[in-house]
C-alpha cells in the first residue's frame, strides 16, 4: 500500500516534469558536453544501410534531409513540414512533381557545396536493390525519378498522387555526397570506410567512434544553419539496462531513453534529474494466430471470432494496465497510437464483461468442468501464450492475463522465450498466441504492412494472419484519400472493423519515459524523434561540470 | 620434452577443431539468422532478407558454408561481422587486449590475494577468524559472478561513487588527460570488474592453497627450520609457502577458462568492451562470424591454460614428463 502511494506521488512528479520539459528552452548560452547512455552501437553510419535506431539517431544528426516532419507530425501532403536542406519547394499544377530549392549555403563537411546532383545520386543509391537500403522499396513505390535543373534545383517526379508521397520522400531519402561515393562500387558502399567515417551536411560531424565504447559528435563548422549550442554530444554504450540506469543515476550520463516506471519514479525523486514523458509510438497486444500453426486451416480456437471476442471481454484491460504501469500506461484502443493524427479515441471497444463472456463461451459449447476449466467434447479450453523474456512488462501482462482468463475458465500456459527464438517462432507462425508489440510511426498507413490481408502473405508482418476484405478496403481508401478528414473517417471505419473482429486484444500503449539531467535545457522533444532537438539543447553556464570544459578530440 | 610438447600441441589442435565444428553447427542451428528482421520492421522485406542471405552465402548448404569457413580460417580470415560492419579480425584486435587486461589484472590480484589468505588461514588454523574467513570464501565461491558484479555495481559505484559505474575510460575527459591521467582513468574503471573476478579467483585459490599449506606445515623441513631458530614468518613463508606453490601451477592454468567464462558476465554488467561482451552481443544478433571467432578465442584460451599448466607442472616435476 505504501509502495503504491509512493509510485503515485512519483507519477504526479512525472507529470510536472513533462510540463517543465515542454517549457524549457535554451538561454542562448553555448558550450558543454552531453553524455547519452544507450544500449547498442549503430551498426553503420551509412544512411541507406542504417537499420537500427541508434544508427538512425546519429545519421540524422550528421546528414540533413530535404525537409522534415513538423511538430504536428502530419504525414499528409506537405502541411507542417519544415525546410531543412531545401529552403523551399514548389508543386507542379498536377501535383505529380515537386521542385526543391537547395540552400546555397549548404556544404558537405569536406567543404564541397551540396548540389542537386547529390539529391539525385542519393535517390539512385537508395533505390538500387544491390545496395539493399531499407527504405528503397518505399521510395521506388512512390518516386519515379529525380531530375536536376541547375546545381541547386532538383525536381522529384512522383508515380502517383498518393497523399503520403511527400512524407515518404523526405523521410526515406538522404542526399549523399556524389563526389565522394560515385567511384565506389554500389555493392561495396555499405562496407566502405564512409560507413564508419561519414561526411555529412548536418549540424553535427563525427569526431570519434569506438565501437562498444563511445561515439562522439561535435558541431559541424560547415553547417549552413545555426550552430548547435553544445560543444559535444557523446553516446556511451552499455548492453545491460540496469547498468545504464545506474550510470544515469550516478550522473555519469545526462540523458537516458526508455526508463521503466520504477526507474522513472526513482529518477523523479532525485533533485538533479527529471523525467520527461513523451507521446508513445508503440502499442502492445495479445495476438491470436487465426490459423492452425503455419497451415491455412483455421485455428481450432482462434478461428472463431466469437471466441476471440469472448476472451477480450473476459479481460479487465484497465486493471491490467494499472497493475503494470500505475497511472502512466494507457489502454490500447486498436492498431494505432494516440499520437498519430489518425487516432480516434471514440472507437467502440469490446468492454470488460465477465458474465457476457461466460454466456458467449457457453453458447459455443465450452462448459465449465469440475476443475474450473471449460471443455468441449473432452477438450479443455486452453492455449499457449509465448512471451519474450526480454520484456518485463509483457511478462507481467502475461501472468495477469493468465489469472484473469483462469477465472473465465480458460487455461493459459505461458512459454517464455528468448528474443531470437520468439522472433523465429512468430515469423514461422509457430504459435497460438503471442504477447506482441509494434513500433508505429507518425504515418498511420503503416497499418497496411501489419494488419491487412496483403501483410498476411509473403513474409508480411501480419503474423496472426487476420484477413477481412472490408478492413483492407477501408485502409486502402484511407491511404489514398487526399484530405485529412476523409482519410480519418476511413481509418476510423477500418479501426472499428478490426476492433470488432478482435484478431488481437489491444492491451496497452507503454509510457515513453526519458530521463534527463536537470542541468540540461532541452526545449520541446518530438515524440517520434527526440534526437532531432539535440541541436537546440544547452547547458546553463552555472550548471557546468568539469567534463563540459574538456576539448573535443580532433577527428 | 619435445615429444611432450608435440603431443600436447596435437591434442590442443584437436580440441580447438572439435570446438569450432561444434560451435559452427550449433550457431547455425539456433533460431534466426544475421539478417532476421525484428517483428515490427516492415522495411526488412523478404526480398531484401533473401538478397542479404545470398550475398553472404548463408543460403548455401551447411557443409559448403563450413568448408568455406574453414578455408578462410586457414588463411587467417575470420570473416565479416554483420553487427559491427567490420572485419572480425579488426574487432578481435580491439577486444582481445581489453579482455586480457581485465583477466590479467584479475588473475594477478586474485592469485596474490588467494595465496595470502590461504597462507594466513593455514597458519591460524582453528581460530574463529580462520573459520569465519573460510566460511566467507566458500560463500563467495557459491555466488554466481553476475550477482557479485551487481553488488559491486550497486554499492561502490552507484551508491558510494568510489568508482565509475561502467566502461573502460571516462567518455568525456579521457582524451584530454595526460598519459598518467589516462592510465589512472583506465585503472579506476578496471577496479570493479577486475575486482569482481579477482574476488572469486581469490576465494577459490585460498581454499586450494590452505589445504596445500596445511599439508606442508607439519613437514619435517618446516619443523627443522623452526628448530634452527627461524621465526614463524620465515618458517611459514620461506619454507612452507614455497613448497606449497606446486599444485597452484595447475590451478592457475585451469583458472583461465573459468576467468574467461566469468568475463562474459562481468564485461556485460560493467560494459567492459572486451570479448565477453562482444560474444553476448554477437549471439543476440546472430552474428555468426563474430560468435565463432569468440568461441575460437575462448577455446584457445582453455587449451592454452591447460597446456600451460601441463608444461609448467612438467618443468616443475620431471616425473610427469616421463609419464607423458
Amino acid at each position: 500500500m505504501r509502495f503504491h502511494s509512493v509510485r503515485r506521488g512519483a507519477c504526479v512528479m512525472l507529470g510536472a516534469a513533462a510540463l517543465l520539459a515542454g517549457c524549457g528552452g535554451g538561454d542562448g548560452s553555448g558550450g558543454g558536453t552531453v553524455i547519452i547512455g544507450t544500449g547498442q552501437d549503430p551498426k553503420t553510419l551509412f544512411p541507406p544501410a542504417s537499420d537500427n535506431i541508434q544508427a538512425r539517431v546519429v545519421t540524422e544528426l550528421i546528414f540533413e534531409r530535404l525537409a522534415d516532419r513538423g511538430g504536428s507530425l502530419n504525414t499528409l501532403g506537405d502541411a507542417g513540414f519544415v525546410p531543412r536542406l531545401a529552403q523551399r519547394w514548389d508543386w507542379s499544377a498536377d501535383s505529380l512533381r515537386v521542385t526543391f530549392h537547395i540552400d546555397p549555403r549548404a556544404r558537405w563537411q569536406d567543404g564541397r557545396a551540396v548540389s542537386a546532383e547529390d539529391v539525385r545520386f542519393g535517390f539512385a543509391v537508395f533505390t538500387d536493390t544491390i545496395v539493399g537500403a531499407r527504405t528503397g522499396a518505399d521510395l521506388r513505390a512512390v518516386v519515379d525519378s529525380i531530375s536536376v535543373g541547375d546545381s541547386l534545383t532538383c525536381t522529384v517526379w512522383f508515380r502517383q498522387r498518393s497523399p503520403e508521397r511527400f512524407d515518404v520522400l523526405v523521410t526515406s531519402l538522404t542526399p549523399l555526397p556524389a563526389h565522394l561515393l560515385r567511384a565506389v562500387r554500389r555493392d561495396s558502399l555499405a562496407l566502405s570506410g564512409f560507413a564508419r567515417n561519414p561526411v555529412g551536411n548536418g549540424p553535427f560531424k563525427l569526431v570519434n567512434w569506438e565501437q562498444q565504447v563511445r561515439l562522439e559528435l561535435a558541431p559541424s563548422p560547415s553547417y549552413a544553419g545555426a550552430r548547435p549550442a553544445l560543444d559535444r554530444v557523446i553516446w556511451t554504450f552499455a548492453p545491460d539496462a540496469s547498468t545504464l540506469v545506474k550510470q544515469f543515476m550516478a550522473g555519469e550520463s545526462d540523458f537516458l531513453e526508455n526508463l521503466s516506471v520504477d526507474d522513472a519514479a526513482a529518477a523523479a525523486r532525485q533533485p538533479n534529474l527529471r523525467v520527461i514523458r513523451l507521446g508513445s509510438f508503440g502499442y502492445n497486444f495479445l495476438q491470436f494466430n487465426l490459423r492452425d500453426g503455419a497451415s491455412d486451416r483455421p485455428h481450432p480456437l482462434f478461428g472463431s471470432r466469437t471466441l476471440r471476442r469472448a476472451l477480450t471481454m473476459a479481460l479487465d484491460r484497465q486493471l491490467l494496465v494499472r497493475s503494470v504501469f500505475d497511472s502512466l500506461g494507457r489502454v490500447g484502443l486498436g492498431p494505432f497510437v494516440r499520437a498519430q493524427w489518425s487516432a480516434d479515441t471514440t472507437i467502440a471497444q469490446i468492454a470488460f464483461d465477465r458474465q457476457q463472456a461466460a454466456r458467449l463461451l457457453d453458447s459455443l459449447g465450452w462448459h465449465t468442468g469440475a476443475d474450473g476449466i471449460r471443455t468441449r467434447d473432452g477438450q479443455p479450453l486452453a492455449f499457449t501464450l509465448i512471451v519474450p523474456t526480454s520484456s518485463n512488462p509483457r511478462q507481467s501482462f502475461a501472468v495477469l492475463i493468465q489469472e484473469q482468463l483462469r477465472i473465465a475458465g480458460v487455461k493459459v500456459d505461458i512459454e517464455r522465450l528468448d528474443g531470437n527464438t520468439l522472433v523465429d517462432r512468430i515469423q514461422k507462425h509457430a504459435f497460438e498466441a503471442a504477447m506482441g508489440g509494434l513500433a508505429a510511426t507518425p504515418a498511420p498507413s503503416g497499418v497496411k504492412q501489419t494488419w491487412t490481408g496483403a501483410a498476411a502473405r509473403d513474409g508480411g508482418l501480419n503474423y496472426g494472419r487476420y484477413e477481412n476484405a472490408a478492413f483492407d478496403a477501408q485502409v486502402d481508401s484511407a491511404i489514398s484519400a487526399g484530405a485529412q478528414a476523409s482519410a480519418k473517417s476511413h481509418y476510423r471505419a477500418a479501426y472499428q472493423i478490426i476492433v470488432d473482429d478482435a484478431p488481437a486484444i489491444w492491451l496497452y500503449e507503454p509510457p515513453t519515459l526519458d530521463g534527463a539531467s536537470a542541468r540540461l535545457q532541452l526545449g520541446t522533444l518530438r515524440p517520434d524523434a527526440w534526437w532531432m532537438g539535440i541541436p537546440s539543447w544547452s547547458i546553463a553556464p552555472g550548471k557546468r561540470l568539469p567534463r563540459d570544459a574538456a576539448p573535443a578530440k580532433t577527428p | 620434452m619435445r615429444r611432450f610438447l608435440l603431443a600436447r600441441g596435437a591434442q590442443a589442435l584437436a580440441v580447438i577443431a572439435l570446438v569450432a565444428t561444434l560451435a559452427f553447427t550449433l550457431v547455425h542451428l539456433a533460431p534466426g539468422d544475421p539478417f532476421a528482421a525484428s517483428l515490427d520492421d516492415p522495411t526488412n522485406t523478404a526480398a531484401l532478407h533473401a538478397q542479404q542471405m545470398h550475398r553472404w552465402g548463408y543460403d548455401q548448404p551447411l557443409p559448403v558454408q563450413y568448408l568455406k569457413w574453414l578455408g578462410n580460417l586457414a588463411r587467417g580470415e575470420f570473416g565479416w561481422s554483420h553487427s559491427r560492419n567490420r572485419r572480425v579480425a579488426d574487432v578481435l584486435l580491439e577486444t582481445v587486449p581489453r579482455t586480457f587486461l581485465l583477466m590479467g589484472a584479475a588473475l594477478v590480484a586474485g592469485v596474490l590475494a588467494g595465496l595470502a589468505l590461504g597462507t594466513w588461514q593455514a597458519a591460524r588454523r582453528g581460530t574463529p577468524a580462520e573459520r569465519a574467513s573460510g566460511t566467507l570464501a566458500t560463500a563467495v565461491l557459491s555466488v554466481p559472478e553476475f550477482l557479485v558484479a551487481l553488488a559491486a555495481l550497486a554499492l561502490p559505484a552507484a551508491r558510494w561513487h568510489w568508482f565509475p559505474v561502467s566502461g573502460i575510460a571516462d567518455p568525456a575527459m579521457h582524451d584530454s588527460m595526460s598519459a598518467i591521467g589516462r592510465a589512472w582513468d583506465v585503472t579506476r574503471h578496471l577496479v570493479l570488474p577486475a575486482g569482481t573476478l579477482a574476488l572469486l579467483t581469490a576465494a577459490g585459490v585460498s581454499r586450494y592453497h590452505r589445504s596445500a599449506m596445511l599439508a606442508m606445515l607439519p613437514e619435517e623441513f618446516v619443523r627443522t627450520a623452526r628448530a634452527k631458530g627461524a621465526g614463524e614468518y620465515t618458517a611459514v613463508v620461506r619454507h612452507a609457502l614455497r613448497n606449497a606453490l606446486g599444485p597452484l601451477i595447475t590451478i592457475v592454468g585451469l583458472l583461465l577458462p573459468t576467468l574467461f567464462g566469468g568475463a562474459v558476465f562481468v564485461e556485460t554488467i560493467f560494459s567492459w568492451p572486451g570479448v565477453g561482451r562482444m560474444m553476448v552481443e554477437a549471439v543476440g544478433g546472430n552474428d555468426y562470424p563474430l560468435v565463432l571467432a569468440g568461441v575460437l578465442v575462448g577455446s584457445v584460451l582453455v587449451v592454452l591454460g591447460s597446456a600451460l599448466a601441463d608444461v609448467l607442472s612438467a618443468l616443475a616435476d620431471p616425473r610427469l614428463r616421463i609419464e607423458a
